[in-house]
């Protein structure tokens, strides 16, 4: 809110955009992934909608309660996970399967029990209740998730780099989908808060992966052809979540944002977004992170631009690749990649141009204006909305 | 034995319906093994020669040539000749006799007696760890085993890559021939000096060892005028895709084509890994699919595991295992990697098989068994690092069965070299001093201001050669690395590597002022954006670029 009054100059910047949890409160961005892909089926673009599934079948309780309860009843023995919209770290996270696990959330003018309903009520936080991916991949008989990182420094156009490398963060445990062991949250939820308490977490790895190491890993079992389309399929999926904010997202030339997205797959390698970070976590628990970390944060910094220094042709900077800049970057032609994701970084040269040059934007957007506009455009009406 | 109906029904599913399946009308259960294997012969030379008459009925030709047309289209001709190729090319190198008593001769009668006394004294710890368990050195296991030393005292490893160096150093010290004694340590004779190559040196047997230019010649393959894996599959562009799609499609032909010496051949270019699994097997002299008799060999390896329990063997297993589980590659496989090796210590496949033998077997007699059995069967005693071996490996197979006869069959031929102490070249002690004459000749002011400091060079690169790397470098470039060694059947590319790194860091180590600050420039987190195959093409044929 501060940040509404003042004015910012051209080399200064502020990490986070206005309304940011469009994106990253996963009821609301569920809410924002339904819409677009609405819009798009209403467009006909039937096959790009299609595209949109890559969430869970989700419900934002109390409010859809009653539509929750009908698709329970369908089919009664699968399994939900429900999660608190504004927490983070894996903090509220429970599974169930039985309806009264959740009773709590009942919204009582639709359930009318009488009285007793409206004191639950108070207690019951917005809750997203997902149906919970039963098969996820597993690396030797334990889940994962992978965390990759997207950095956005404009929405309109949409502006986006995805850093090549990420991290694989595992469970402690062996998985297993049966009933008794809905409680172990260790077993099922691969947040490093929660690994770092169990009894199996190592100090020394951290239950983490490299990329690099998934990659080679999938490569030795399924070749390189099923790898890159998997790879492919991730960094499609990032651009699509952040398609459908595109026009909700107040835009901001003074706004960039790097986002933690968090990435599963299961084993029939369809893609999931679990969910999206605003502020990841930029603490290390081990060397290679702390190395990940640093050359992330460095490349950002770059990107961002403080000083003026970038020319506006770059494709890579550090370990981020430029994806969509109005519409998508393509890869040079006849290669091997659709995606760069998850190829090494380079440490030389840091940054790397276009063979040709596009044409240069308006640059009216970037010059440092000497108007006394308030940094957020607008940014008092729509704050009445959010 | 006798042959009861299991054993023919296990025989039946493996062959081939349409050829053999008269064979086994001959035998009936009741009979022992040697008249089976007498009526077997008898009739499955009348059942060849029917067929060849048969075949030369129907398409006429003379015998010989119906027999060769018969051999090739059952794939048995496959199987000869890479039988031959591995026969021919498993004959352990044995080092030149040369009579006399001339310096190289006692060298090589000095590393022997280390060699003996280290297996003498390996064996000393084992039955000394039994005694302090309190354990009885193998009984019939009654309850579940505990890994954490459950008869309540802590396991230590009986030797560690510590001792093992200790023991390469020792190597040759009496009967010492020290011949070139370089500059200050002429006055010599100290217990850290003394070896061959003065203070800087560690090893002291005098082996000849290649020189730079012979291994630029062993190792053309390495050249960068040639494209390989650890490279140009990164190259991303046209050029890269058109090497990825031609390596995929050469790699497919060899390993249809199942022959040793081909897929050792495509294997010096490095190899992708999606062939990875296949080219390992052919090239180690595997058959190329796995079998289910391999699946059914190795259940019964874990079966005999789970009967009788070895001490200490097994708890030094299960602190092997702990190990690897830190390690942040291999931790999601420390199970599988655990089944792995305790199935290993009962299988006597090493210890009849191994190009190199580097323990002896304790004999014990177990109660209920009449004849003593060999603690632990596969004559390899565990110690700290073991696991290392097989750890890459969990990467590259999917299944426990083929993971295991993969990491046994380069353990036979590869890796049991490393644990070993004599004269033969291509074995530990060589390949030490092979990389100590390497670092020498290339930079001899870096080795002198090591050693200066505290920090022989041997000292530090001696965990990376006799854990062939694993640890130290990004899996991937360590199975890189080991595509080369596999490739050229050979552990020399190890050292090569070690000298490589050294001389690659030369500029920082050369301002290191203490051994902690040396083990610092190749710690944790250093190497692991490190490309292997740049580093060792730069240190082999960099020369012929400088202008």
């Amino acid at each position: 809110d501060v940040f509404d009054q003042i004015h910012l100059n051209s080399y200064q910047r502020v990490n986070h955009f206005r309304n940011q949890r469009e994106l990253c409160r996963k009821d609301l961005m569920v809410k924002n992934l339904k819409r677009f892909k609405r819009e798009l089926q209403k467009e006909s673009m039937t096959e790009e909608a299609e595209a949109y599934s890559f969430w869970p079948l989700t419900y934002v309780l109390p409010g859809d309660y009653a539509l929750f309860v009908e698709e329970f009843k369908r089919n009664p023995t699968s399994l939900w996970i429900m999660k608190p919209v504004g927490r983070s770290q894996g903090k509220g996270i429970f599974l169930f399967q039985h309806l009264k696990q959740i009773n709590k959330w009942k919204s009582d003018s639709r359930y009318g029990k009488g009285g007793e309903g409206k004191e639950d009520q108070k207690d019951a936080e917005t809750y997203v209740v997902q149906r919970y991916i039963a098969n996820p991949y597993l690396v030797s008989g334990r889940k994962f998730d992978i965390r990759m990182y997207a950095l956005v420094t404009s929405y309109q156009p949409l502006v986006c780099w995805i850093h090549r490398s990420g991290f694989c963060r595992f469970s402690s445990i062996r998985y297993s989908s049966s009933a008794n062991t809905l409680n172990d949250t260790t077993m099922h939820l691969t947040n490093v808060a929660i690994q770092k308490k169990s009894d199996g977490y190592d100090n020394d790895h951290g239950g983490k992966w490299d990329m690099r190491d998934l990659k080679l890993y999938l490569m030795s079992r399924y070749g390189p052809a099923m790898v890159d389309r998997l790879f492919y399929d991730i960094q499609q999926t990032v651009l699509r979540c952040l398609l459908s904010v595109q026009t909700i997202m107040m835009n901001d030339k003074h706004c960039f944002e790097l986002y933690g997205f968090d990435i599963l797959f299961d084993d029939s390698f369809k893609v999931y977004v679990i969910e999206v970070n605003a502020s990841p976590s930029m603490s290390a628990n081990t060397e290679e992170d702390k190395a990940l970390k640093t050359e992330l944060l460095s490349s950002a910094f770059d990107i961002v631009d403080l000083e003026g220094n970038m020319q506006g042709d770059e494709v890579r900077v550090g370990g981020f690749d430029l994806v969509y800049k109005g519409s998508p970057v393509t890869p040079p032609a006849n290669s091997q990649y659709t995606t760069m994701l998850g190829c090494d970084v380079p440490k030389e040269p840091h940054v790397q141009r276009r063979a040709e040059l596009p044409p240069k934007p308006a640059k009216g957007a970037a010059t440092p204006s000497k108007q006394r506009k308030p940094a957020f455009g607008g940014g008092g009406a729509a704050r009445k909305n959010i | 034995m006798i042959v009861t109906d299991d054993v023919l029904r296990a025989e039946r599913e493996e062959t081939d319906e349409n050829s053999n399946a008269n064979l086994y009308t001959c035998v009936t259960p009741g009979l022992t093994v040697k008249e089976v294997t007498f009526r077997f012969y008898h009739q499955s030379k009348a059942l060849a020669k029917a067929r060849v008459l048969a075949h030369v009925r129907k398409h006429g030709g003379s015998v010989p040539a119906a027999t060769r047309e018969i051999v090739r289209s059952t794939g048995l001709e496959k199987q000869v000749r890479n039988l031959v190729a591995w026969e021919v090319e498993n004959k352990p190198e044995k080092p030149a006799n040369n009579p006399g008593n001339n310096p190289g001769n006692r060298a090589r009668q000095a590393a022997e007696l280390e060699g003996d006394r280290w297996r003498e004294s390996v064996n000393e710890e084992m039955r000394m760890a039994a005694r302090e368990a309190g354990q009885p050195i193998a009984q019939r296991r009654v309850a579940e085993p505990n890994p954490e030393g459950g008869e309540g005292r802590k396991a230590r490893h009986i030797f560690d890559a510590e001792d093992l160096l200790d023991a390469v150093a020792r190597a040759g010290a009496e009967g010492n021939c020290s011949g070139e004694v370089m500059g200050a340590a002429r006055g010599g004779g100290e217990k850290g000096g003394g070896g061959e190559l003065g203070m800087v040196g560690m090893v002291r047997v005098r082996l000849p060892t290649p020189s730079l230019t012979s291994l630029r010649k062993t190792f053309a393959a390495l050249h960068p005028s040639n494209r390989q894996y650890g490279l140009d599959e990164t190259l991303v562009g046209p050029a890269g895709k058109q090497f990825i799609a031609h390596r995929h499609e050469l790699g497919e032909k060899v390993v249809a084509e199942a022959f040793v010496p081909v897929a050792r051949q495509y294997a010096k270019l490095g190899l992708p890994p999606a062939l990875r699994p296949a080219i390992y097997r052919i090239a180690l002299g595997l058959p190329p699919t796995p079998s289910s008799k391999e699946a059914a060999h190795y259940a019964s390896l874990l079966r005999s595991y789970a009967r009788t329990s070895f001490h200490p063997t097994d708890s030094l297993l299960a602190l092997d295992v702990g190990h690897v589980s830190c390690d942040a590659s291999f931790f999601p496989f420390a199970d599988a990697l655990k089944s792995v090796v305790e199935a290993f210590s009962r299988d006597p496949y090493p210890l009849h098989n191994a190009v190199a033998v580097a323990h002896d077997p304790i004999q014990v007699l177990v109660e209920g068994d009449t004849q003593a059995t060999n603690v632990p069967a596969s004559g390899v005693h565990p110690f700290k690092g073991f696991i290392r071996y097989a750890a890459p490996l969990s990467l590259v197979y999917e299944k426990q069965p083929d993971l295991y006869f993969a990491f046994r069959a380069l353990y036979s031929r590869l890796f049991c070299r490393l644990t070993v102490i004599d004269s033969t070249p291509g074995n530990l002690v060589h390949l030490c001093l092979t990389f100590e004459r390497l670092l020498f000749a290339q930079h001899p002011s870096l080795a002198l201001h090591l050693s200066a400091v505290g920090a022989k060079p041997l000292q530090v690169a001696f965990p990376w050669i006799c854990h062939a790397f694993v640890g130290a470098l990004p899996v991937e470039e360590v199975l890189l690395l080991w595509d080369r060694c596999v490739g050229h059947d050979s552990l020399v590319p190890l050292a090569v590597c070690a000298a490589a790194l050294f001389l690659w860091r030369s500029e920082v180590l050369l301002c290191c002022k203490d051994k902690a600050e040396v083990e610092g420039v190749f710690g944790s987190g250093q190497l692991h954006r490190i490309r292997i195959v740049p580093l060792l093409q730069s240190f082999l044929f960099l020369e012929e670029f400088k202008g």
